[in-house]
């Protein structure tokens, strides 16, 4: 359904931009309809810049995104606009959904109305009806985003997300504001909807454990890169990262504990992204490397 | 609007410019005399049972005269205050939302606005345009958009920032649409604020060019124009000064305390507060 091949996303920084920061280096991947993927790594991995270029609201360095075989990136804005409601982000921070001086019916309504072509009662029927979905009674549509909880606003959120029917919806770290009973609840919401709805779904998120339960498949990023992708990713971890991610979780050692100025790699360095904090490296593995298939995982490691 | 009203530095700047306005709009039936009458037998009375703040030196009723000038003060200082507030935050937010060479440019103009002293600049155009009181109201506008253009600015990056404006705009929204539903009433009650607070500005800066006859005709009535005719009577008369000063003083603080208060109450409670559709 929605496709990206070789996504780059390099930020610029410094007077004359020469300051270049990687964030996201050829990433391929492919999500089908119905699928649940979830995309995990530790902070500053290139999770959320993938997910925006992958929603279209920022535009890769290099690289393509095709929707259902359009070609989306490079497209204008007009264009654009007919395939914005196919895909739908779910970002962490309501704040970044809902106006504040607006009630979240009206927010969840502004969808239909930009839209056109419903009227009054539609959109009232429409908005009732997003509401119940995600489990919101009617004595929330008055209120406003500061008068919700942090679990009511995400509701909201993926109300208005829904209310243009998308095919695909990117969560991007869309529970990792909220308590762990929510969070719980947001998750079993997101399922059950897509289940009914039959949509894709991208499940951007740090906690292991979430991804575990929701995922038809896992793709693991560090340094902006995929290292490993495929089923059964937590089972059976083949890439050592993974199993240090794993770990990390498992038992906090003071080992595991990733220091940020041992990520650092030079710029023009095409080894394994991994390479300064591996245990295993040899020579061998500040050759590029190529995500290879393991009996049907994607392992960007040549050990294994 | 309720929550407003609990504020009570609000109340009381609101009784004072309640008061105010109700003179200034019903001069012609609250006040004593009629301000154009002129009776040299009694030029420079004292305040008395007659007279309430006595006479200048024309013989004119002084309080006639307080009550007539408040027309002229209230509405050069709402009027410019208005205008500015309208060219300010149409720039400033095409400034903050747009960005890019737009801002560059919005922003060195009003730098270059800014660059000068506000009574200098006023008192250049006045100067240059000739004395009367459309051009003086054109000087203090030309000095005050600034303001509101730097305050609408930064609001509006604030937004922006914020996201939402950008959430329209993936769903198909046009910029004017974001404009007018998301960043303008997310901007106002900062511009509001300082709306009240440039009001007193206002007013006591066209008292000072009046004051130094570069604004209203002295046949007029207005307070800074009072002042200036008062000053060679200071020592002599000093009420043809008090009266008109004390206005101007009890004005502009009234309309800095109705700001301050408008501050506190919107800063503070901003999160509970539903401004929507209020102002």
């Amino acid at each position: 359904m929605l496709k990206a091949e070789n996504l780059h996303c390099v930020y610029s920084s410094g007077l004359i931009k020469t300051v270049k920061n990687r964030a996201v280096s050829g990433v391929d991947l492919e999500i089908f309809p119905g699928e649940t993927l979830a995309i995990v790594g530790e902070s500053g991995c290139g999770k959320s810049t993938l997910a925006k270029m992958l929603v279209q609201q920022l535009a890769p360095s290099s690289g393509e995104v095709f929707f259902e075989g359009t070609k989306l990136t490079g497209m204008n804005w007009k264009n654009l606009r007919n395939f914005m409601g196919k895909i739908q982000l779910i970002p962490q921070n309501p704040d970044d959904v809902l106006d504040p001086k607006w009630t979240v019916e009206r927010s969840v309504a502004e969808p239909f109305v930009l839209c056109g072509g419903f009227s009054r009662e539609e959109i009232s029927e429409n908005v009732d009806a997003l509401f119940a979905e995600v489990g919101l009674s009617v004595e929330h549509k008055p209120r406003y985003p500061h008068e919700l909880s942090g679990g009511e606003l995400q509701r909201v959120v993926i109300a208005r997300a829904l209310a243009l029917k998308p095919e695909l919806l990117v969560c991007d770290e869309a529970t990792s504001m909220l308590d762990v009973s929510v969070q719980a609840f947001i998750v079993a919401v997101l399922k059950e909807i897509q289940k009914k709805r039959g949509l894709g779904l991208v499940f951007i998120t740090h906690d292991l454990e979430a991804a575990k339960a929701v995922s038809d498949r896992v793709l693991v990023m560090y340094a902006g890169e995929i290292v490993e992708e495929g089923k059964d990713v937590f089972d059976s971890p083949l890439h050592p990262y993974t199993r240090a991610l794993l770990d990390a979780v498992r038992y906090v050692s003071l080992d595991v504990v990733l220091q940020e100025d041992d990520r650092a790699l030079p710029d023009d360095f095409l080894g394994c992204p991994y390479f300064r904090m591996c245990r295993e490296r040899t020579g061998a593995c500040k050759e590029p490397q190529k995500l290879r298939d393991v009996s049907g995982r994607l392992v960007r490691c040549w050990k294994v | 609007m309720i929550e407003l009203l609990k504020n009570r530095q609000i109340i009381l700047s609101l009784i004072i410019l309640g008061g105010l306005i109700f003179m200034a709009i019903f001069a012609n039936v609250l006040a004593p005399y009629d301000y154009k009458e002129k009776n040299l037998q009694n030029r420079l009375q004292p305040p008395s049972s007659e007279h309430f703040f006595g006479t200048d030196n024309l013989g004119r009723d002084i309080l006639t005269m307080v009550m007539y000038g408040a027309r002229a003060s209230l509405f050069v200082g709402f009027s410019v205050v208005i205008v500015s507030l309208a060219i300010g935050v149409a720039f400033g937010v095409l400034a903050g939302y747009y960005g890019g060479w737009l801002d560059e440019v919005i922003m060195r103009l009003t730098d270059s606005f800014l660059a000068f002293p506000s009574m200098f600049l006023a008192l250049a155009i006045t100067a240059f345009l000739g004395q009367g009181m459309e051009n003086m109201m054109l000087a203090l506008i030309a000095v005050e958009w600034t303001v509101f253009a730097r305050i609408a600015r930064g609001s509006t990056l604030d937004v922006k920032t914020k996201g939402y404006a950008r959430a329209s705009r993936w769903i198909g929204a046009s910029n004017t649409y974001v404009i007018i539903k998301h960043v303008l009433p997310n901007i106002i009650s900062p511009v509001l604020i300082m709306a009240s607070l440039g009001i007193g500005n206002v007013i006591l800066a066209a008292a000072g060019l009046s004051f130094l006859g570069l604004g209203v005709q002295p046949s007029t009535p207005e307070w800074g124009a009072m002042l200036n005719a008062g000053r060679t009577y200071f020592t002599t008369a000093p009420w043809l000064m008090f009266f008109p000063g004390l206005f101007i003083m009890m004005t502009v603080l009234a309309f800095n305390y109705f700001g301050d208060g408008l501050r506190d109450a919107l800063d503070q409670k901003m999160k509970s507060f539903e401004l929507e559709g209020r102002f």
